[in-house]
């Protein structure tokens, strides 16, 4: 594994790199945190050893500058003489995963290491996940950047949520990450829809809609088999939740259950507004991608009514953020194809006019 | 502060056996064995080890209770990976009493860290002898 540490004592670094290499892996150093950070958005290392106390940028704030602009999971170690518990609870707030008192053992840090490997290994599991959402994904023709689009979505809404202190208690970093791994998932249900609804150039017929509309809860039946097996996998039960609850509406008038407000998950209001934007912004062999400032005044027109007034406040603040991401993933137009679910949600609204009444699939 | 007016080393027990001032065992181990590292880290350490405590003794005396608590933790660490047992001790406790604001007691500790330095300077080469041996076919028979 391709290991990165960080230690403003350059002996600490020697120390750390024979034990390291000893066991196989390949390290780099940084002096600093700036340092560190410069190699964290190279993305090539999955772990992390840093000291905490370093000038300018101490372990815990390197931890949480990681968790932000990191892509995928980083496992954090903090090396620490700090053995008080308000210490380890600073520690762990800001994202780490794990601690060595220091001076370490080489033992013990190897061991604490391989632990890091083995919860890694896990996201193994997230690939999974991706390519299982993929798959389904592929049946309507979309492209797999709108998976991606929709899970970065999802992140930086929740992201935002934190940070203005809604929902505080209830969103967290793991929130998002588990939003983030999640939500791809949100139209696994499509794929026990037929190939004559789901790739439905035209309009459905009311009972071709009423089929579609099945298909959140196919997708949730699918993972409560999984729950069955791993009632204790606390992503499943997430995944579950926004794929049965992402086409609720906050004012009940959604399906398949009717659910208002709060009955909603959280999590599935999240994505509903995530889905919606980037349904909008997205082209269609039928219809172009709406310009971003529609789309936004679409979910600002649905608050309340199909989203929760909060999440739609959490996007406004975040519009411009969402405009970025919409450029920087955005599909290659060849990639476009028609697809049933969104030509019924769309191209009936005439475009932006009207069209949160008819974003129904 | 003169050496002579130093009463005490960091050292557990006054009259107890004096543990060695580096434990060079203990060392080689952290170094997982490699020897040259070892002697490598013990030269480096105590070539700057000096302007390391004149640096401390500077912001000390400037007043500047922040930098010289920095190097102070910085120090400890280092004694700490190196198996400086005593030194480790002597800047621990003076890290604690500089992160508690106990400044009437900063010089005593101070000075015992200047002395634990002074004997890590003296040690250095029986320490990288004790290192060469370790690492001689013989002792590689033995």
């Amino acid at each position: 594994m391709r290991v990165l540490i960080v230690d403003d004592s350059p002996i600490a670094l020697s120390l750390l790199e024979r034990a390291l290499a000893t066991a196989g892996h390949q390290v780099d150093a940084a002096a600093n945190g700036e340092e560190a950070l410069q190699w964290v958005r190279q993305g090539v290392h999955r772990l992390i050893i840093s000291d905490w106390d370093m000038p300018h940028l101490n372990g815990p704030a390197l931890c949480e500058q990681v968790r932000k602009i990191s892509a995928h999971y980083v496992y954090f170690i903090l090396l620490t003489s700090h053995r008080k518990s308000e210490h380890i609870v600073a520690g762990l707030s800001a994202g780490a995963d794990d601690f060595i008192v220091k001076p370490f053992d080489p033992q013990e840090l190897l061991l604490r290491v391989s632990a890091g490997e083995r919860i890694l290994s896990l996201e193994s599991r997230d690939m999974v996940v991706f390519a299982m959402a993929q798959l389904a994904e592929s049946r309507d023709r979309e492209t797999g950047k709108h998976l991606e689009r929709v899970r970065t979505y999802a992140r930086l809404l929740t992201r935002q949520l934190i940070s203005t202190g809604k929902f505080a208690g209830c969103v967290d970093e793991q929130f998002a990450q588990l939003i983030y791994d999640t939500s791809p998932l949100h139209d696994i249900g499509k794929v026990g829809i037929p190939d004559a609804i789901l790739l439905k150039p035209g309009p459905l017929t009311s009972a071709e809609q009423a089929i579609m509309q099945t298909h959140p809860e196919l997708g949730a039946k699918t993972l409560d088999a999984a729950l069955e097996k791993f009632p204790d996998a606390k992503f499943l039960r997430f995944a579950r939740d926004i794929v049965a609850c992402h086409h609720e509406r906050f004012d009940g008038s959604g399906y398949p259950r009717g659910l208002a407000g709060e009955e909603i998950p959280l999590c599935a209001r999240i994505t509903a507004v995530a889905d919606v934007y980037d349904a909008c912004t997205s082209h269609r062999v039928y219809r172009s991608a709406m310009p971003h400032d529609e789309a936004v005044q679409i979910i600002a027109q649905g608050s309340g009514t199909h989203f929760d007034p909060a999440i739609v406040s959490a996007f406004l603040d975040q519009a411009d953020e969402f405009a970025r991401i919409c450029r920087e993933l955005a599909d290659i137009e060849e990639d476009a194809a028609p697809d049933a679910s969104n030509v019924s949600m769309l191209s009936r609204a005439g475009q932006a006019s009207g069209a949160l009444a008819s974003l129904s699939y | 502060m003169q050496l002579g007016q130093i009463d005490s080393p960091c050292s557990d027990a006054a009259g107890a056996q004096t543990p060695p001032i580096f434990q060079v065992d203990e060392l080689l181990r952290r170094c997982m064995g490699d020897h040259w590292l070892a002697s490598t880290l013990i030269e480096r350490f105590t070539a700057r080890l000096a302007s390391t405590i004149q640096d401390i003794e500077r912001s000390l005396a400037e007043g500047d209770r922040r930098p010289a608590t920095s190097l102070v933790h910085k120090l400890k660490g280092e004694a700490g990976n190196l198996s400086a047992a005593d030194l480790h001790r002597c800047a621990a406790a003076l890290e604690d009493c500089l992160r508690a604001g106990r400044h009437a007691e900063t010089d005593l500790h101070f000075g015992r860290l200047k002395s634990a330095a002074e004997q890590c300077c003296s040690a250095r080469s029986s320490a990288l002898k004790q290192l060469r041996s370790l690492n001689s076919p013989a002792s590689e028979k033995c």
